[in-house]
């Protein structure tokens, strides 16, 4: 793993980030899923109509590295963003503001690459095709060869801010678990499957990993001691420490939106409850008190509410209440098991685990009518998390005969799929990263 | 392996036993016998070799030894036998359950006349679910599965302090496949004896 400092010419915030090398593997799946990235064309008409030129390459750089680590990606990020509508440069001309002009695009993406000493030097121009002006002041991203998808996730961050004021989705990161080393550990990728890498080695059980909200931490169950425990962790692997709590079970914990709580289900004596405890593991509280089965309690965007599982009226299904374990109501009426239920970032739509005719599906409900449709498909679908957007949901399918994780559209549409390694599951999306 | 060692284990054990059945056989006609109740000796595991007998006896007879089960000391060869044994049995139960069965009542009955005679083993009751369910409910499942045979073999008289609990939920199936006699396989409280 390399340290680098990506930088801009402007006067962009200092970013430090790890990277590990994207595997040859992974770059020959993504180069096959291209295809699928045309998200969206029927909103094409809404869309800023852009052509990206392959990037103009000084001698030292492989024309192969610049297309796998860079162009590629982010030609997927724009056609994944539903910003962009991505305009091909005609075959028999130059690539140019005027070439571009002429293919009916409203701007051109100029990109440069070259070496200074061991890092790539990214350097990215934005033209109004009328006007032949810059759009947005030159940039220049700079890492290591490892960094260059990462660079090509912070162009389309940028391009993102320049036209909609807020930043894509193309910086956060997917935390899950995956068997690919032979234990239950847990992983982190971007959004869109690169950058794979593991963040434990406890050689047990690992579960249900869940961000913080400066996505700086991450907040997961682990075996290794022989009881179930709730641990934080750094994103980089490091700063690991256990959360006492006080009561067993330790399950399903994930941060309150200030990031100053934990939420999970602990258990006294064969009573699963939701609980909730300071980060430092002071105190601990109770807000549930039935005699009942509860699980995957999840707080809204607000910290306002909390949605979770119990089985008080006979099966699991899904529940809302504040923050304090007041004003509780059960929302969930379709079949006999609901679970998993995570909420999306504007707080009025929650997505959930749901039986139907003997299988799981990602079911999305908006809470103000209660409406719900089913959005994924094959296979048995589990385990939802929105995007910071809200737009995609990612969730774990066995489709493939194997646990994988995939990405779709909250509307529904055709799932991207993100790993291929080992059995991977319980998918929890950052928030976005600027 | 595991047939291994327990096949060899019994075959030790017969051999073992060999001569004590010959020589009471024998004795019989000399003198009548009651036979002594087979026991298994705790304290074999602090000194796997069988204890012997104080020989303080009579020079014109030979008090029989009890037959005592050699008890393993390591506990993974403890647990086989206790399970093969019937000394302990894992109580099993429905889909989406946490209620004891007649069955379940009667295994847990069983492992806990064992538990009372051997104070000197604590015991883990891990709860266990099929795949059937999602994951997070499960572990709160098996949760409950693992404390309702605690509290069972506590009003059984075992004492509660001997006695921790564990879910796995669906993270430890006993058998992998996907027809109701694998899932009901996996829906069990495991009994796993532990050191003191």
């Amino acid at each position: 793993m390399t340290q680098i400092n990506p930088r801009s010419a402007g006067n962009a915030p200092r970013l430090t980030v790890l990277f590990t090398v994207l595997t040859l593997f992974c770059s020959a799946l993504f180069a096959q899923q291209e295809i699928n990235a045309n998200i969206g064309k029927e909103r094409a008409a809404q869309m800023v109509k852009i052509a990206l030129a392959f990037p103009e390459l000084a001698p030292e750089v492989a024309s192969e590295t610049a297309r796998a680590g860079f162009f590629s990606p982010l030609t997927r990020d724009l056609a994944f963003s539903e910003i962009f509508g991505i305009v091909p440069l005609p075959a028999n001309l130059a690539p140019s503001v005027e070439s571009a002009r002429t293919a009916g695009a409203q701007a051109f993406l100029h990109t440069r690459i070259f070496m200074e000493g061991e890092n790539f030097v990214v350097e990215v121009r934005l033209f109004d095709t009328a006007t032949k002006s810059l759009l947005m002041p030159a940039k220049r991203y700079r890492g290591s060869a490892g960094a260059l998808t990462r660079i090509a996730h912070m162009v389309a961050n940028d391009l993102n801010r320049f036209y909609t004021g807020k930043p894509g989705i193309f910086l956060s990161q997917i935390a899950f678990i995956s068997t690919r080393d032979g234990n239950k550990e847990v992983y982190i990728m971007d959004f869109d499957g690169s950058n794979q890498r593991r963040i434990t080695t406890h050689g047990s059980i690992s579960l249900s990993p869940h961000w913080s909200p400066d996505a700086e931490q991450l907040v997961y169950t682990s075996f290794v001691r022989g009881t179930s425990d709730i641990y934080v962790v750094n994103r980089r692997g490091g700063g690991r420490v256990r959360i006492p709590t006080g009561v067993g079970l330790n399950i399903a914990p994930s941060f309150s939106p200030d990031g100053r709580e934990i939420l999970f289900i602990g258990s006294v004596r064969g009573n699963p409850d939701v609980y909730i405890v300071r980060a430092d593991g002071s105190n601990v509280r109770r807000l549930t008190s039935e005699n009942s089965i509860e699980s995957t309690p999840s707080f809204n965007a607000t910290g306002r509410q909390i949605a979770f599982t119990s089985s008080r009226a006979g099966t699991p299904q899904i529940y809302v209440m504040d923050a304090e374990g007041t004003n509780l109501r059960r929302v969930s009426f379709d079949g006999n098991w609901n679970d998993d239920a995570v909420w999306s970032p504007d707080g009025d739509t929650i997505a959930y685990t749901s039986r139907v005719s003997g299988r799981f599906q990602i079911r999305v409900m908006k809470l103000s009518t209660q409406e719900s449709r089913i959005i994924a498909g094959e296979g048995s679908n589990e385990q939802p998390s929105f995007s910071p957007d809200g737009r995609s949901i990612v969730f774990a399918s066995n489709r493939s005969r194997r646990w994988q994780l995939y990405r779709v559209p909250v509307e529904g549409g055709e799932p991207y799929q993100l790993t291929f390694e080992g059995e991977n599951n319980a998918p929890n999306w950052s928030n976005t990263l600027d | 392996m595991k047939h291994f060692t327990l096949k060899s284990f019994v075959c030790a054990v017969m051999v073992a036993a060999l001569p004590l059945t010959f020589s009471c056989r024998t004795k019989s006609k000399t003198m009548p016998q009651t036979t002594p109740p087979v026991t298994d000796t705790v304290g074999a595991v602090e000194t796997p070799t069988p204890t012997p007998m104080p020989v303080e006896q009579p020079r014109d007879f030979v008090q029989e030894q009890p037959t005592e089960e050699m008890i393993p000391s390591n506990l993974d060869d403890l647990n086989r036998m206790a399970q093969d044994r019937g000394w302990i049995r894992d109580a099993f139960f429905n889909y989406d359950e946490a209620g004891l069965s007649t069955d379940a009542q009667e295994a847990l009955t069983e492992s806990a006349t064992w538990l009372k005679a051997h104070a000197a083993y604590n015991l883990q009751v891990e709860g266990h679910c099929d795949s059937r369910g999602t994951e997070q409910y499960n572990l709160a499942l098996g949760d409950r599965r693992a404390n309702t045979a605690k509290d069972y073999l506590i009003t059984l008289g075992v004492d509660g302090s001997r006695i921790t609990t564990i879910s796995y939920g669906e993270e430890r199936p006993f058998d992998t496949g996907t027809s109701e006699a694998a899932y009901a396989k996996n829906r069990r409280a495991h009994l796993v004896l532990t050191g003191r």
